[in-house]
């Protein structure tokens, strides 16, 4: 940078021994060679890294936040019935097996013939039961 | 600026097996004929000291500091270069990006101090070996955090740095007349603060 004289600002001559004393006082050693190198090597392998986009970050933590949001709540990402629907939920155990339903009849046990004398049918079906079970 | 050295042979240092510095002569190309990444190594070979000095100064006299500013102030230099319009040369608008990012740090910093003091109950102290009595560069670095950050900025960069006002106004993005008036008070307040260095008349400012 260029700097010409007259642009400096006036300045009497115990400012500027005191200024002199500042610089004198207070300047860094300057940088070793060794030193310059390591800090060249280290400024050049960082700038020739991949640019992350300035997306990255917050996405990441949109999707952390989701992750540990879904830990904490399952229940969050439940669908939840519309009005009037009954909730059902299913709840799984790790042991579960698939159960196979089939409809057995008492006779089946018992070796019986097959006869209905409840007493709570009405009057014609009992009729209609004797004439078509027992002959 | 960053091409005017260009046609001349570089001396570059090597680390060399022995744990030495060997010098090793690499003439360079033509300046015209460099890509960017060339040319923005010659820029930083030509800047490194004077911007890793006004970190220094910025920061209060911390080696390590001075250096994460200064290559963290390339970097992003680097990176905006894209950004970077011919309103300003090359030179004022890193330097600009040095005295941001000093400022950051020092911010930072006190956040960091305020935080051990609390946790630790105690500060942690900046150490860097350099020139002179550590106890008067302490006390002009604290000296000189005691001014207000325009205070500061255009004491360090004008008087301590040797820039013109034109040139620390650009950096600063002020008025002229504004930089001369902070560096007016921060005089003031630095030879009342600092009187035993502003009577001592030993000529020791070698």
């Amino acid at each position: 940078m260029t700097r010409l004289r007259d642009e400096q600002p006036q300045r009497d001559s115990e400012a500027e021994q005191f200024i002199a004393r500042l610089v004198a006082h207070y300047t860094p050693t300057p940088l070793t060679p060794t030193r310059r190198v390591v800090l060249d090597e280290a400024l050049w392998a960082r700038l020739q890294r991949p640019r992350r986009t300035k997306l990255m970050p917050a996405l990441a933590t949109v999707a952390v936040g989701i992750v540990v949001a879904w830990l904490s709540f399952p229940g969050l990402f439940t669908p939840m019935p519309r009005r009037g629907e009954p909730r059902v939920s299913v709840v799984e155990t790790p042991n579960s097996v698939q159960w196979e339903y089939e409809i057995i009849s008492p006779h089946e046990f018992t070796g019986a013939a097959e006869r209905d004398d409840s007493p709570i049918l009405p009057d014609d079906y009992r009729v209609i039961a004797q004439v078509f079970l027992d002959g | 600026m960053m091409v005017a050295s260009a046609s001349r042979q570089q001396t570059v240092e090597a680390q060399g097996e022995g744990g030495g510095v060997e010098e090793t002569a690499v003439r360079e190309p033509p300046v015209a004929e460099m890509d960017l990444e060339q040319r923005f190594r010659l820029f930083v070979g030509s800047h490194r000291e004077q911007a890793r000095r006004l970190a220094w100064r910025l920061v209060g006299g911390d080696d390590a500091a001075a250096e994460d500013v200064t290559q963290e102030a390339f970097f992003k230099a680097y990176r905006a270069l894209d950004r970077f319009r011919e309103e300003a040369s090359l030179a004022t608008w890193f330097y600009q990006i040095v005295v941001r990012q000093a400022h950051n740090y020092c911010r930072w910093r006190t956040v960091r101090q305020t935080w051990s003091a609390f946790w630790n109950g105690r500060t942690p102290e900046a150490s860097s070996p350099a020139a002179g009595d550590p106890l008067l560069r302490r006390r002009i670095a604290k000296a000189l955090a005691q001014l207000s950050r325009s205070q500061k900025e255009a004491f360090v960069l004008v008087h301590l740095e040797g820039f013109s006002v034109r040139e620390a106004a650009a950096l600063m993005e002020k008025p002229e007349g504004t930089v001369k008036s902070h560096l007016h008070r921060a005089l003031q307040t630095l030879r009342r603060e600092l009187a035993d260095l502003a009577e001592d008349t030993g000529g020791d400012a070698t």
